[in-house]
């Protein structure tokens, strides 16, 4: 396994094609924007090598036999998948970030059931190409993004029929030894710290849509790949002299960015799925389940940073006694273990698939993301209320780092008494940044519509609820057969 | 002596389980290692909380901890295994 000095090197060495507010980067993990998101990537590596988290950090490869980080693991068990979800809620508390590499193992897990099955269907031999490159990244140690979402244009027409036939990445030209491809992924989490990108389709497609059913794998700095970085909230505050309270989380953060496939060649080892239409829709339904599973664990961790948070600055405004106040953590607790719940339980029940890694309970990992798009809302909401608007309208670092000012600053910006006053900054910063900044991406917007949005959810709920049951039990007891 | 010490993942810790593995090796003077244990070696599983999810290894001679109030019992029992070695 790669330590996180020796990733950090490695991603030195890859040539991204990359941009960032209107300007070519040439090194991405030493710009003041980026590295904090790197750290977090980071931190996967560094975790792995303590032994106080091994047991949830490391597993025992399926491929080779040998110990690799669990983000390149391929499920073995429903442990393995409860494991799964532990290690997120780990590293979200230890980042309070997203740590980007949950989509790169979710579409791995993803490609190595679909692939199986599409080649017992088929004779295609997609599974041991993907096994080949897989075994690579799991000795290699790499960080893998997992791209679905198309830019898709007009919602209400399918690939094939877009007046743009790029808007979803497909097939320009088969030749013999690959494919040339076409298109764009949007928010790609984590891409610019990452070694490899999986690309897969984002919805099902019917047989005209043939050229759009892709899924392939390749190095991120392979010609005609364009990234160009996204922005976020509070995000220019990173370029400001000395910063650091201000930021709120100076180390760890997140990225996601728009990528343009520009005419780019995959060779045939890299190929996934060529054409299978009716894999498709399968190899999305299973990412989506496993990222909705994940996000039961990682936003659960982040919560966690964030109710500490609150609670300290309850304390530091001289109210953690208050009956409403206490009342208020009590709840931010409960409904985010609620979602903590829903990671676990969409886990336990978790099953081998015929390729012999194991998927979750796709009706419970949906039941988890439904309550992601919602929950993390209201724990943000009581946060606020806690924190006071304090949290929005004081005074910048700079100010308080001017003489003059600073004073002032101590004296009417004072809380409990013991406490010093640029704590009480820090920790409102922190707040401010999980809820409205740089963070905020992560713990809403993406609780939000990362791994599907909510609508996405209530169709397979709806599909997998099995009513007709429910029906039959109420008869049951209502005595309508027994008429 | 030797101690071989293996942590649960730490997903939700009550407490420091390295400081506590480290608190209780101390007092005993002894050496902690990571590397894993044979069936009679001592090894000590620190659990951060109660679930206890660590696997036992083979060793005859395993100690449990999951709480900062067991750690004058854990380094009796330690020493009571030494002992009867």
């Amino acid at each position: 396994m790669k330590t996180s000095k020796e990733y950090i090197e490695s991603l030195k060495e890859l040539n991204l094609h990359l941009y960032l507010l209107g300007e070519e980067v040439e090194d991405p993990t030493a710009h003041p924007i980026i590295r904090p998101s790197l750290n977090s990537v980071a931190m996967t590596y560094e975790l792995a090598q303590q032994p106080e988290y091994e047991d949830l950090m490391t597993a025992t490869s399926s491929l080779t036999g040998e110990k690799i980080n669990r983000f390149t693991h391929l499920h073995q068990s429903a442990e393995d998948l409860v494991k799964k979800v532990k290690m997120q809620r780990l590293l979200g508390q230890k980042t309070a970030s997203c740590f980007q590499r949950c989509v790169g193992m979710d579409a791995a897990n993803a490609v190595f059931s679909t692939t199986y099955e599409c080649d017992q269907a088929h004779g295609t031999g997609y599974h041991e190409n993907f096994k080949e490159f897989w075994t690579r990244v799991q000795r290699e140690d790499l960080t893998v993004d997992g791209a679905m979402t198309d830019p898709k244009g007009d919602r209400g027409l399918p690939p094939s029929q877009q007046k743009d036939p790029d808007l979803y990445l497909r097939i320009v030209e088969r030749r013999p030894d690959g494919i040339v491809v076409r298109g764009a992924k949007a928010h790609q989490t984590g891409i610019v710290n990452s070694h490899e990108v999986i690309v897969m389709p984002t919805v099902a497609m019917r047989p005209e849509d043939k050229d759009y059913a892709v899924a392939f794998a390749l190095p991120t700095d392979t010609k005609g790949i364009l990234m160009i970085y996204g922005r976020q909230s509070c995000d220019t505050r990173k370029l400001e002299k000395n910063a650091d309270i201000d930021l709120g989380n100076k180390e760890y953060g997140g990225h996601e960015a728009l990528v343009i496939f520009e005419d780019v060649f995959v060779p045939n080892e890299r190929i996934f799925l060529n054409g299978e239409t009716e894999f498709a829709g399968m190899l999305v339904e299973r990412f989506a389940s496993y990222h909705r599973q994940s996000y039961g664990g990682c936003k659960v961790g982040v919560g966690d940073v964030l109710i500490g948070a609150t609670a300290l600055a309850a304390d530091y405004n001289g109210v953690p006694k208050a009956s409403h106040i206490k009342d208020k953590i009590i709840e931010m607790n409960h409904l985010n273990e609620t979602l903590y719940s829903c990671g676990i339980a969409c886990s336990c029940e978790g099953c081998e698939t015929a390729s012999g890694n194991y998927y979750v309970d796709t009706l419970l990992a949906n039941v988890c993301k439904q309550n992601v798009t919602r929950l993390p809302y209201e724990i943000t909401r009581l946060a606020e209320d806690i924190a006071g608007g304090l949290m929005v309208t004081m005074p910048s670092q700079l100010d308080y780092d001017n003489e003059k000012l600073r004073p002032y600053i101590d004296k009417y910006l004072q809380g409990a008494p013991g406490v010093c006053t640029e704590d009480r900054m820090r920790v409102l910063r922190l707040i401010e940044n999980l809820t409205l900044g740089t963070a905020a991406v992560g713990y809403r917007t993406e609780s939000m519509h990362g791994a599907g949005s909510p609508q996405a959810q209530r169709i397979m709920i709806g599909r997998q609820a099995n009513v007709e049951h429910k029906k039959e039990l109420a008869k049951e007891i209502a005595g309508i057969n027994k008429k | 002596m030797k101690i071989y010490v293996k942590y649960c993942g730490g997903c939700n810790p009550r407490f420091d389980r390295k400081r506590l593995a480290e608190e209780a090796a101390g007092r005993l003077n002894a050496e902690i290692l990571y590397t894993a244990c044979g069936k009679d070696d001592i090894c000590l599983l620190v659990s951060g909380c109660e679930r206890n999810c660590l696997k036992e290894p083979e060793s005859s001679r395993v100690i449990m901890i999951n709480h900062t109030d067991q750690i004058e019992a854990v380094v009796e029992k330690i020493l009571a295994m030494k002992d009867m070695r």
